[in-house]
């Protein structure tokens, strides 16, 4: 993994919860809701708030990203294609820790 | 280093699945502690029962309600007054234990007619309180009595009252974890939305998780209120029956303690599509990050910021002198489960501390991949964690401080190792800004406090 997403990867394993949800659809839609919405801050999109669920997302990318950009001070000068690269291959390997090879059994139990 | 077995495990080799000493550049994909499972033959556990996970951690605390415990009065007495959990209404919740003081001849000849007249009793002699929440404990579960439909005659009879019965005895699991999934599930398919809350602002939350430990409830609805937010339901510090009944109105669910009431925040999601939003209400940096996603929510950073400004302004410089003071100590938590994640990183970032061992008693491997994630290299991480571990990890981590509860916490003083009380708090509230300076204060008192020197001289010798 290139240094930049390895940072990143550090970061958000210290630092999110949301990516530990109980179950593997809310980790899931937590990950794809929030990384789709970090990126689209990162290319100064606006966010959608009209739904509960898009505010919530709104709510962690935002403040996460705050907190991104006041750690990594290369993170802003990213162009659109880098920032897809580089939050893409941290995003793959987030799910790879924390979904597809995560040793948590109960992440598909179904008496949960 | 992989999954470890410790020198007094010898006996039982099974227990080297349940402890992990974090190595450089591993992640939770490399190892990951059992969690969750039984407690193996010959480990002397730690852990509480299923019943008490529903009763002691969270009905317990509702400061309207009869807690009528159906069984042997030892159950009843057992899960009252250990937690300090105050109220706003002069500590109701805190002053009263209920039973129906089960004998042997109920055993034989069955308790309904016992509890029936028990709860009629208890709402007789308590003219006020209209709820009650009834647990079944082992011996009750054992001989098949029928609480639910006990509940029922007593609401035929008293049509004023409302009961939740939680059907979760002591041994429904491996620990109090079952007791906070049953009466989570239990609570969200019997009793939310059957009754609706009166709205005073546009912005409303549930705060699940915080169970009012020595005031933590009153800090975060402080902060809730000044940003204008109305707090639909606490679940369940400092909190009523009735308020956890109209839990589906909030538009978001802020929760704080996932491994006790996650379920809830779930099934809330899934049901009445309100998002859950994961924060740590412990911890100065945590606190801020919490209140900005908050106010993110809803809009309202401006509202977020200035509560943020107004407790940095008067807790930081506070803060930084125990900074200085506690910076490189190493510490142990050995707690619930949630803690671990909760405070590791916290005590790291906001003190310079390091924590060097962390032990759950009744976390599931959710709580383990967190705590993994956030604690440092060479931590050795335990679950279920017995006595003769707590030994050996002590003479291998050498800590300066170990945050455990009052049980283990004997063990602790009794090596003469300062100890802070991780549970019920020493004085606390913890959570929030106020609550990062007053732990600081606790650590940085018993770590430099004297009497664990003079407790360790022999007198006969300096005799």
């Amino acid at each position: 993994m290139d240094p930049k997403s390895a940072e990143l990867l550090s970061f958000f394993q210290e630092n999110t919860l949301w990516q530990f949800f109980s179950r593997t659809w809310d980790r899931t839609e937590a990950i794809d809701g929030i990384f789709a919405a970090i990126l689209k801050l990162q290319r100064g999109e606006t966010l959608p708030r009209e739904t509960l669920i898009e505010k919530a997302f709104y709510a962690d990318a935002a403040v996460t990203y705050q907190q991104l950009t006041a750690k990594f001070s290369w993170l802003p000068g990213l162009s659109a294609v880098e920032a897809a690269e580089v939050f893409g291959a941290t995003k793959a390997e987030l799910v790879d820790i924390v979904l597809t090879k995560s040793k948590n059994e109960e992440l598909s139990a179904e008496l949960y | 280093m992989p999954l470890t077995l410790l020198k007094c495990d010898e006996t039982i080799p099974e227990r080297k699945n349940h402890v992990y000493i974090k190595a450089p550049g591993e992640d939770t994909r490399n190892a990951l502690p059992l969690a969750n499972t039984d407690t193996i033959p010959g480990s002397l556990s730690e852990r509480g029962c299923s019943f008490c996970g529903a009763k002691l951690v969270i009905g317990g605390v509702l400061k309207d309600t009869i807690q009528m415990i159906h069984g042997p009065v030892g159950c009843a007495y057992d899960t009252w007054h250990t937690k300090r959990y105050p109220s706003d209404n002069d500590n109701f919740q805190l002053k009263y234990a209920w039973s129906t003081n089960v004998k042997e001849k109920n055993v034989v000849f069955g308790a309904e007619k016992l509890l029936k007249q028990s709860m009629l009793e208890a709402f007789r002699e308590m003219p006020d309180i209209k709820r009650m929440i009834v647990y079944t404990t082992c011996t009750t579960a054992l001989i098949g009595d029928d609480p639910k439909a006990v509940a029922k005659a007593v609401c035929d009879e008293l049509p004023d009252v409302d009961i939740f019965v939680v059907e979760c005895p002591g041994f429904a699991g491996v620990s109090q974890s079952k007791g906070h999934h049953v009466l989570n599930i239990g609570w969200i398919n019997e009793k939310v939305g059957t009754l609706e809350p009166t709205i005073t602002s546009d912005y409303t939350i549930n705060f699940i998780g915080d169970y009012n430990i020595q005031g933590d409830t009153f800090v975060l609805a402080d902060y809730f209120h000044r940003m204008g937010i109305q707090v639909i339901a606490h679940f369940t510090g400092n909190e009523t029956y009735d308020a956890l009944r109209t839990m589906h109105r909030a538009q978001l669910n802020v929760v704080n303690c996932a491994r006790s009431a996650g379920y809830i925040a779930n099934e809330l999601k899934k049901r009445y599509g309100i998002p859950r939003m994961d924060i740590d209400s412990w911890g100065f940096e945590y606190c801020q990050v919490a209140l900005r996603k908050i106010g993110a929510f809803f809009g309202i950073e401006d509202r977020a910021e200035k509560v943020i400004a107004e407790e940095v302004a008067k807790y930081k410089e506070k803060l930084d002198w125990y900074k200085e003071r506690l910076a490189g100590k190493k510490v142990c938590i050995w707690t619930g489960g949630p803690r671990l994640w909760h405070w590791t990183k916290a005590m790291e970032d906001d003190l310079g501390m390091k924590v060097v061992g962390m032990s759950s008693k009744f976390g599931h491997q959710e709580d383990f991949e967190k705590v993994i994630a956030r604690g440092d290299d060479g931590a050795i991480y335990i679950n279920d964690g017995n006595e003769l571990e707590f030994f050996e990890v002590l003479e291998m981590v050498k800590p300066d401080l170990v945050l455990t509860g009052p049980r283990v916490g004997a063990l602790v003083k009794k090596l003469h190792l300062p100890y802070v009380n991780g549970h019920a708090y020493h004085n606390g509230p913890y959570m929030g800004f106020v609550g990062s300076y007053n732990m600081a204060r606790d650590m940085y008192n018993a770590i430099n406090s004297p009497l664990m020197k003079l407790a360790a001289i022999d007198l006969r010798e300096a005799a």
